[in-house]
């Protein structure tokens, strides 16, 4: 069994040689005319900037070239870029790391050229290079009296596989404050900056990443957000660049938060209601990191149970908690483990099972809607309260009277729409000439016809009781409304003569349309009446 | 027609009743004008970040956060010792607690729902709230006044009205954040009270009172309006039971309430600016008293009773009056009241009043830029309001008129003036509206008669000339006041920001890089001087005791730190050494071109210094050239040079170049090349600038060692 | 003993409803939310005890709370508070 294992393990070591990173080799016949090196000492970030001029002193076309960062500095390193100069355009290159054949010393990126470099052509391509922690207080502590010197060590010729013709490096300091420096003839100075070379025909040689998907990404300590930070968004990560709110010199401290979102499926897993959340115990924060306390806290949903957390290495469980936040009732569970002193190895996942049911996850908006309803309740109950100690008789009469009158507005709007449906009717008929289904359609109006006019005739009479102006104004509706009845039944017995040929196309259409001028004329008049009352 | 051929929903629509379609017109306006109050005043957060604002709301934040952390009595009986060292200030006793105890709350609320919303949001999103609900009362007090038309006009032109704006952005934690909303609360309530003379609508006015009374000094300028609107009322005979029964109730159980609050004390009591509300108490009963003396007695007899009533009163009150100043039971007349009174007063006299730019009488543009159309529409509102004289009218009028006069004696008070012109131009918009709107219907329905209406030729076009010209007005007031909150007042200040020549956007941190330096990297106890203005947010921010902050109570200990900052580097070191300072830290633009900084501010620490007694050597002239200017370069003058200050600002800038074809040590503010530059600091020594030299901090160095 | 899953018999949890339409669920829901809200407080303010009636006023009301409970909750999760 162990043997076994053994076998996959180193099958597996072949595999990743074989396919996982096929090693760069050296192109011997490209060329670096000509280099001019940048370095930036004016911020706690040195800064390389790199203008390259490539020539391909070979046969075949190149799409490609190594770049290398030199064994001092590679460590350090936190952010690399290159772009091709062409006129004034600048165009982004793609930059990969790389691995080289007989593994020199150093960090190698394989760098895209913009286009075919062919036999004898140049190509200028500027890289930056950023890398933090570079710079060494130096001494390492002072008192604040003191001048905080850095030091900061590097390479004054140009660290790469390729021949060299001519280098230039330039070293920019914040202060024109230097303290000593290397003395590499040729060189110069000038206020704050060092200038070494140009050294003719060398012989070769030589961030906080977040996972891509994470979004709204916060920088903050106690007193707000850190407005000097950051973010740069990748295809397979999110660069956070996080500058302090000031520089960190020898013995000074700071304190801040950084949070971000990452959305589930990427660590959690279910089935049904069982649910596991794969994460990894402390996330890389930056390149050979320890990290001497690690507290790491899962809230789980409200309603998740049958908790088991299963760390990849031991791990101090503390009491677990409840939490309350938005929209909690009965708190949401808190897993605590926390670790002493971890490095990157540490970086690995741990996994957590729970079981939460479904139903649960409609008992947040449930909660919201209670409470609305809750709150329309009370309103319907105070609306009904009423603590005034006299009766005002006057306006009681008068709610009752508009209340009435209301319900007679609602009543005949419906009536009205009655009418509607015998012209609906009408017309079905005259289409489909089927007398029976347009008799008994007709009854049904009829029918719903009277029982209105009859509820209409009944809160008249409670009207009337209450205040004759308003009942006799809908007693003149009544009889507007029985008019426009009458001209109803004159056009159905018209139709129905039609039908039956007894009168002729033209009399008919005469008819109607007399008949339909006369419904509008009454229809305006019930309309005034109505809005009067 | 629509009844028979329009589907049964249409009609539902238009045939709501008119009273529906009005409640849901009212509803909508009101609701639409309260959220864009609330929206308006986002600008800052949506532009920096949810910050608290300013100086005095840092304080205002920190005690808050001391509040709902500890408690009510511990906040009651806080002793701070982080202000004013060593002397310490007592806060529980010394601030007006409203505002602190309004957002803990609502805070406490709200997590009681497990709602888990930080205590800074609540505190940022306090003014804004505040401003929706003073849009509703504003809404409830014009119509008090009144009608609906002209309370709906006024409720959406007070949301947006800049001069209240200024002071209630989101992240302005200020006292006027609410205070605004509780006076025009009471005012609605003292309306309602006067016109019904109810002891019930009384009795919640006295508490609204108690509740501005608690969260602002200026509930002063409240007590004195309400006594003499009755005694306006008194004077036009206008004077009734339900003024009595209305006064009488909200003065007694205001007075006892007010003096619950601990800052407030004994002083409505005592001091005089609250004796008015007193005098007009004992008024009103002996108005009522004459008035039933009266129905009882003939007239002659009347007379002769009341002249000899009045001679013995006005001798009484006026000895009782004498004596109680003689013993000192009545307080003087405090200064900044002095200076309402008389806007030269504390120029003259107390130059602390006259250094704070809030205090600076009000210019004519300002009055636009607050109010713009309000301006205009104010004198239009007090016609209306003359035009139909009540009890509730005088009120709006007195109110108007006093408060005009405050604002153009002090720029802060602009605030008290914002709410009452929105409320009479409102009134002023809507009686034109209504006038003009019916002739502009009357015209379209009766075609044949208008040519009757010979008195009256182009009805129809002045209507709709008027209609439409208001409609420019309100829409131009709109975009001036958004245009103004944005640009203006939606500042943080805490955080700048400038515009980069490429178009992008520079922030300037310094501030808080400073003060968190401090807290991070100075010992827990150390005094930090600094001018009073970066008093509160030191010990907000940085968390550290500081000897001065923006609650100027204390004359002669700002007079000192100014006096060691007008000093030489010696004479301040023996005050810095009595005053157990160890770092100082100045504001300086030079570098960034930030314009307000200490060196712009160093004439009133001139002043202020010179002020006291201890101070007497330090003359303001000495600090000026023989010419008379203020200047910082060669030709300045030579105690300016060498002044803490100055070294302190300029250290090392010598050696900086700030602009392109400048010499070094430009300084860009005063656009200046610098008089001197190559010094080096005996008593300080520097112990952190920040990136673009807005702040500089300096430590002060230990007594050297004896022998050497 | 209960079996325990393992995680490769298991699916990646994929929520309920895309995140991507949250905004327009909030716009909907709570744009007929308010719709209601408004007809319900248009109601009760202008309807007198001669005319109200109860269940109309529940219906209303439950139709409402619904709406808003919805369009409130989608509100709270598209502006980031993840309840």
């Amino acid at each position: 069994m162990e043997r076994l294992c053994l076998e996959l393990l180193a099958l597996s070591i072949l595999l990743a040689c074989c396919f996982g990173a096929s090693p760069e080799s050296v192109n011997g016949d490209l060329v670096i005319k000509k280099v001019e090196n940048t370095i930036d000492l004016t911020t706690h970030l040195p800064k390389i900037s790199s203008s390259i001029i490539l020539e391909n002193e070979g046969k075949a076309g190149v799409r490609s070239f190594l770049f290398a960062v030199d064994p001092t500095l590679s460590d350090t390193l936190s952010y690399i870029g290159a772009v091709a100069k062409s006129g004034d355009d600048d165009h982004k290159l793609k930059v990969t790391a790389a691995k080289v054949a007989n593994n020199p010393k150093g960090k190698f990126f394989l760098i895209d050229l913009p286009s075919l470099l062919d036999q004898g052509k140049e190509s200028t391509i500027d890289v930056e290079t950023v890398y933090s922690h570079s710079l060494r207080p130096y001494p390492a502590e002072i008192t604040q009296s003191e001048k905080q010197f850095v030091q900061f060590t590097g390479n004054s010729h140009f660290y790469s596989p390729y021949r060299i013709v001519s280098t230039t490096t330039t070293v920019n300091c914040a202060s024109s404050n230097i303290e000593s420096y290397t003395k590499n003839k040729p060189i110069s100075t000038q206020d704050n900056s060092i200038t070494y070379g140009a050294y003719e025909n060398l012989q070769p040689f030589s961030q906080m990443v977040l996972p891509a998907a994470a979004s709204d990404v916060y920088y903050r300590d106690e007193i707000g957000n850190i407005s000097t930070s950051n973010l740069r968004e990748l295809d397979d990560m999110v660069e956070v660049e996080l500058r302090p709110r000031f520089p960190l010199f020898g013995g000074w401290k700071t304190h801040y938060t950084v949070g971000y979102n990452v959305p589930s499926y990427q660590y959690l897993y279910n089935s049904g209601d069982e649910y596991i959340l794969r994460m990894r115990f402390v996330d890389h924060v930056y390149d050979d990191q320890v990290i001497d306390h690690a507290k790491v806290k899962i809230i789980l949903p409200e309603g998740a149970r049958n908790i088991q957390f299963k760390s990849p290495f031991p791990v101090q469980r503390d009491q677990d908690q409840l939490h309350f936040t938005y929209l909690d009732t009965i708190g949401r569970p808190v897993i605590i483990a926390s670790k002493s002193d971890l490095v990157e190895q540490h970086i690995q996942d741990f996994e957590l099972r729970y079981t939460f049911p479904k139903y649960m996850l409609l008992q947040e908006p449930l909660l919201v809607v209670g409470a609305f309803y809750l709150l329309f309740v009370m309103i319907i109950i105070y609306v009904r309260l009423d603590f005034s100690i006299t009766r005002d008789e006057a306006r009681e009469a008068r709610l009752r009277i508009a209340g009435l009158v209301e319900q007679i507005q609602t009543i005949h709007d419906c009536r009205s729409a009655l009418y509607q449906s015998y012209d609906d009717a009408i017309n079905k008929f005259k289409n489909s000439k089927d007398a029976t289904s347009f008799t008994s359609n007709r009854k049904k109006i009829d029918a719903d016809y009277k029982q209105m006019t009859q509820q209409i005739a009944g809160l008249a009479s409670k009207l009337k009781a209450e205040n004759s102006d308003a009942a006799e104004k809908v007693t003149e509706l009544q009889k507007l409304d029985a008019a426009v009845k009458d001209q109803v039944t004159m056009e159905v017995q018209c139709v129905e003569r039609l039908i039956a040929g007894k009168m002729k196309k033209d009399q008919y259409v005469e008819m109607e349309s007399n008949l339909k001028s006369k419904k509008e004329d009454l229809y305006q008049k019930m309309e005034a009446l109505l809005s009067s009352l | 027609m629509t009844m028979a051929h329009g589907g049964y929903k249409k009609q539902w629509l238009l045939r709501m009743s008119h009273e529906k379609q009005d409640t849901l017109l009212k509803l909508m306006i009101l609701t639409i004008a309260a959220i864009l109050s609330f929206s308006t005043r986002l600008f800052s957060v949506l532009r920096f970040e949810s910050v608290i604002h300013e100086f005095d709301p840092y304080f205002n934040y920190r005690t808050t956060r001391f509040l709902t952390e500890e408690g009510f009595y511990n906040f009651h009986n806080w002793f701070d010792d982080r202000a004013w060292y060593p002397l310490g200030r007592i806060i529980g006793g010394t601030i007006y607690p409203g505002l602190m105890v309004t957002s803990a709350v609502i805070y406490h609320f709200m997590h009681f729902v497990n709602l888990t919303i930080d205590i800074r949001n609540v505190c940022v999103f306090l003014a804004p709230l505040f401003s929706s609900l003073t849009t509703l009362v504003t809404y409830l007090f014009t119509k008090e006044l009144m009608d609906v038309g002209a309370g709906l006009v006024a409720a959406a032109m007070i949301s947006i009205v800049p001069g209240y704006i200024s002071r209630s952005v989101a992240g302005s934690y200020d006292n006027e954040g609410i205070a605004i909303f509780c006076m025009l609360l009471t005012y609605a309530m003292w309306i309602r009270s006067v016109k019904t003379g109810s002891v019930f609508w009384s009795v919640i006015c006295a508490l609204s009172y108690f509740y501005m009374v608690s969260s602002w000094g200026g509930y002063v300028f409240l007590i004195n309006l309400i006594p003499l609107h009755v005694l306006v009322l008194m004077l036009t005979g206008r004077f009734s039971h339900r003024v009595y029964v209305a006064y009488s109730t909200v003065y007694c159980l205001g007075t006892i309430l007010s003096m619950q609050i601990s800052f407030v004390g004994f002083q409505p009591v005592q001091s005089s600016e609250h004796m008015a509300a007193l005098g007009v108490f004992g008024l009103c009963q002996i108005h009522v008293f004459v008035d039933y003396v009266r129905s009882k007695l003939t007239h002659d007899q009347f007379t002769i009773l009341f002249r000899s009533l009045i001679l013995l009163a006005g001798t009484l009150g006026l000895s009782v009056f004498g004596i109680a100043t003689a013993l000192g039971k009545i307080s003087p007349w405090t200064g900044r009241f002095y200076s309402l009174l008389d806007p030269s007063y504390a120029k003259n006299n107390i130059p602390i009043i006259a250094s704070v730019s809030e205090h600076q009488p009000t210019t004519w543009s300002s009055f636009y830029f607050d109010l713009q159309l309000l301006v205009f529409l104010f004198p239009a509102g007090l016609y209306f309001c003359f035009k139909k004289l009540t009890d509730a009218n005088i009120f709006i009028i007195m109110y108007g008129v006093t408060s005009i006069y405050f604002a153009g004696v002090m720029v802060r008070l602009m605030l008290v003036l914002a709410p009452v012109m929105c409320i009479l131009s409102g009134i002023a918009v809507s009686a034109t509206l209504t006038t003009f709107m019916k002739n502009l219907d009357v015209s379209r329905r009766e075609k044949k008669s208008k040519r009757r209406d010979t008195n009256y030729p182009i009805k129809n076009e002045v209507a709709t000339g008027v209609v439409i010209m208001m409609t420019l007005f309100l829409l131009t007031y709109t975009f001036h006041c958004t245009w103004v909150t944005s640009e203006a007042y939606s500042s943080p200040s805490i955080v700048l920001a400038a515009r980069a020549s490429d178009g992008g956007r520079i922030i300037f941190d310094d501030f808080r890089e400073a003060y968190y330096w401090l807290r991070h990297n100075t010992p827990e106890d150390s005094k930090v001087m600094s001018w009073w203005d970066y008093g509160y947010q030191i010990t907000a921010m940085a968390n550290r005791t500081i000897l001065v902050d923006n609650n100027t109570w204390n004359n002669t200990h700002i007079s000192r730190v100014g006096q060691a900052m007008a000093s030489t580097e010696d004479k301040a070191y023996e005050i810095m050494r009595e005053l157990d300072v160890n770092y100082v830290l100045v504001i300086f633009g030079g570098l960034a071109g930030y314009s307000s900084d200490d060196i712009n501010k160093f004439l009133w620490m001139v002043r202020i210094g010179g002020s006291t007694d201890r101070g007497q050597h330090i003359k303001e002239h000495d600090y000026y050239t023989p010419q008379g200017e203020f200047k910082i370069d060669k030709d300045g003058s030579q105690v300016l040079l060498n002044c803490l200050m100055y070294k302190m600002c300029y250290y090392r800038f010598g050696s900086v170049y700030t602009e392109a074809g400048k010499p070094t040590g430009y300084d860009r503010v005063r656009n200046t090349e610098i008089g001197n530059k190559d010094f080096e600091l005996d008593v300080l020594e520097e112990a952190y600038t920040t990136e673009h030299w807005l702040v500089r901090i300096y430590k002060v160095k230990d007594l050297e060692n004896r022998g050497i | 003993m209960k079996m325990e899953m393992s995680l490769e018999s298991m699916n990646r949890y994929v929520s309920p409803i895309n995140p991507a339409v949250f905004p327009h669920l909030t716009v909907v829901l709570l744009g007929i939310g308010i719709f209601f809200m408004a007809w319900f407080f248009v109601y009760e303010v202008t309807a007198s005890k001669f005319t109200r009636d109860l269940f109309k006023e529940l219906l209303v009301a439950l139709v409402a709370s619904v709406f808003m409970g919805f369009g409130v909750l989608f509100l709270l999760l598209w502006v980031g508070i993840y309840v």
